[in-house]
């Protein structure tokens, strides 16, 4: 286990590696997502309250909870990177900051296609809207300064410590509902009890969930191998792959 | 299927994120290619 992943840190078997996972990781992730849209749309029983409308919540949920999860993975990068110095790991904070900013615009607004109906308004400044809201403001500046940088290096390394500042956000989003007075509804899934959901309308949330998850994992290996095609165009091994074109 | 206007609007841009993210993927892709076959041939 520890070999494969430090064999992951050299560029060129990064490169080699992940190449054979992504036609695979784009199928599974595309027949995830259709299964759970179709079953999420039309399958799954009404809520007792909300009606249909409570369908938004399978597209609300998991890209709310991916927004936050490919966070935590962006703050794990930058340890990864300013303590252990793997190159690998900056380029790719960025890489990892667009999925997730596409993640947050979506729940932003899925929520409040959803808020519209339920509240009477599409945004109120609740706790855990804001807090959201400036997570995706946070994916910016991250975007942001790291475009900023021509060289690459210095760029990694700032992103990775503007990330780690960051990390506070999300406690603050995940324990909103319980420190403020909230609109929002509280957490329907935790680690040390049952989730306050109806079994039978579980399954679609996580058919669009695990979809939503190997999908970024296919768009983070696909852009990460071409920066890293870039930043290594020098070297042997990226002339020999450009020559094959794969 | 009589949703509300707010469920498929939902669903229009999830499918629409999808959409745009996997093309953004795509033209990454044929830009890195076409600038280092450009850089080798002048290299």
């Amino acid at each position: 286990m520890w070999t494969f992943l430090y064999q992951l840190a050299s560029p060129k078997i990064f490169y080699e590696r992940t190449g054979t996972y992504q036609i695979p990781l784009l199928w599974i992730a595309i027949s995830l997502m259709t299964v759970g849209a179709i079953w999420g749309l039309f399958f799954a029983p009404p809520d007792y309250q909300q009606g249909d409308t409570f369908r938004i919540f399978y597209i609300h949920v998991p890209s709310a909870f991916l927004s936050m999860m490919l966070y935590a993975y962006m703050g794990f990068l930058s340890l990864l990177l300013l303590v252990w110095r793997i190159k690998i790991a900056g380029l790719m904070i960025p890489l990892v900051a667009e999925v997730g900013a596409a993640m947050t615009c979506l729940a932003l607004l899925t929520g409040s296609l959803w808020g519209k109906p339920m509240w009477g308004t599409y945004w109120i400044w609740d706790a855990r809207l804001t807090s959201e809201l400036i997570l995706f403001f946070i994916y910016l500046a991250i975007l942001a300064l790291h475009h900023a940088y021509q060289d690459h290096e210095k760029g990694d390394q700032l992103t990775a410590i503007l990330t780690l500042v960051g990390l506070v956000d999300l406690p603050i989003i995940h324990y909103s509902v319980y420190w403020w007075n909230t609109l929002h509804q509280g957490a329907t899934f935790s680690l040390l009890s049952k989730p306050k959901i109806a079994l039978s309308m579980l399954p679609p949330l996580l058919f669009i969930f695990l979809g939503l998850l190997f999908f970024s994992v296919y768009l983070i290996l696909n852009h990460a191998r071409l920066v890293l095609l870039i930043r290594e165009r020098r070297q042997q091994w990226v002339k020999l792959v450009c020559k094959e074109g794969k | 299927m009589h949703y509300s206007s707010a469920v498929w609007s939902s669903y229009g841009l999830f499918l629409l994120t999808i959409i745009l993210l996997f093309l953004r993927g795509y033209w990454l892709r044929n830009k890195t290619f076409l600038f280092l076959k450009r850089w080798l041939a002048k290299a």
